[in-house]
């Protein structure tokens, strides 16, 4: 997977083995982004729960429903399998 | 340079791509016919390109029950887009048209009406209207700047095309009721617009190629016309392009 910047908005574009199994390309809004660089960069949900807490201060009790429909909307797309999530 | 696995296919010719020399190399004679007023004898290729044995396996779509040298004649659009993008060229999908002797890309999904606008634009305006490429042009990015090329992939009609220039904008075509165009934000363009490029990214470096070719793309004028496919639709189109001055 390939996350591109265009004219300051954010494509996801499937490469290689990821090609058929999810989108070939999605476009995401601000937020979507931010939770798809630090769910790469941290690999865990709770590493990056910690860091969303860290970077916006907000508790995680509100943060926790928004990364886990994220995360459940990747699955359902195929961008995430079942070991990375 | 070799972009793709075979080493030794049945025939090869030397061609010439929106300016850049190409060894092709071909599974079957017959498809060079289609390759035939590219053809370039002595061209000094160093750029191989074929379709590779993974390209025919994995070709399930319609055209996989299609005869030898018409399956790998389409094969070698996304064949082609590998080795252009190494290049700062890639295929794309679209009518490129002249519009008062400045290039203009036209659109959308298949069957959308891009040939229809095309036909009326010609019917219409006759000698200010010339096409480039009726179905899969080139794009070559030239730092900031994008120029249109014809390619061998004119369409099903198969109009003859004729010489590229630089891009002067692009027009997406939506299907409507009624017939209406307005300008484009990049936030607006940048997904439709993407989603025609005609390439099979197996590496990082090519999706970031055609995100350079976006990016360069986007700088010009997108338009968007909701349209009926009617005479009124083209005139609309026509209108908007020419009076629009500022690139």
């Amino acid at each position: 997977m390939v996350l591109l910047e265009v004219c300051g908005e954010h494509l996801l574009v499937a490469t290689g083995e990821a090609r058929g199994r999810c989108p070939d390309i999605t476009q995401l809004n601000d937020a979507g982004t931010q939770y798809w660089t630090i769910l790469c960069e941290e690999g865990t949900l709770r590493a990056a729960l910690d860091r969303a807490q860290k970077e916006t201060g907000s508790p995680v009790q509100s943060l926790l429903p928004g990364l886990l429909r994220y995360v459940a909307k990747l699955r359902e797309s195929g961008y995430l399998l079942e070991e990375d999530a | 340079m070799s972009c793709g696995l075979f080493s030794q296919m049945k025939m090869k010719i030397e061609i010439k791509l929106a300016g850049l020399p190409l060894r092709l190399r071909l599974e079957h004679a017959e498809t060079a016919a289609y390759f035939e007023p590219y053809t370039l004898p002595d061209a000094d290729a160093d750029v191989d390109l074929y379709v590779t044995a993974e390209d025919f396996a994995r070709d399930g779509g319609p055209l996989s029950d299609a005869p030898g040298a018409f399956q790998e004649y389409s094969l070698l659009v996304a064949a082609s887009s590998r080795c252009l993008l190494r290049h700062g060229r890639v295929v794309y999908h679209g009518v490129a048209v002249k519009l008062g002797g400045r290039a203009w890309l036209i659109t959308a999904p298949s069957g959308t009406g891009k040939t229809t606008q095309y036909k009326w634009l010609k019917t219409l305006y006759r000698e200010k209207v010339s096409l480039i490429c009726g179905d899969k042009p080139i794009l070559e990015r030239r730092g900031e700047r994008v120029y249109v090329h014809p390619s061998p992939w004119p369409g099903k009609e198969r109009f003859p095309g004729g010489p590229g220039g630089a891009l002067a904008g692009i027009v997406l075509l939506e299907q409507a009721q009624e017939n209406t165009v307005s300008r484009l934000t990049a936030r607006e363009a940048v997904f439709p617009l993407f989603r025609e490029f005609l390439y099979v990214p197996e590496m990082e470096e090519e999706a970031r190629e055609v995100g350079r070719m976006a990016e360069a793309m986007l700088r010009l004028p997108v338009w968007k016309l909701r349209n009926r496919g009617d005479e009124a639709s083209a005139r609309l189109l026509y209108e908007t392009v020419t009076e629009y001055e500022t690139i």
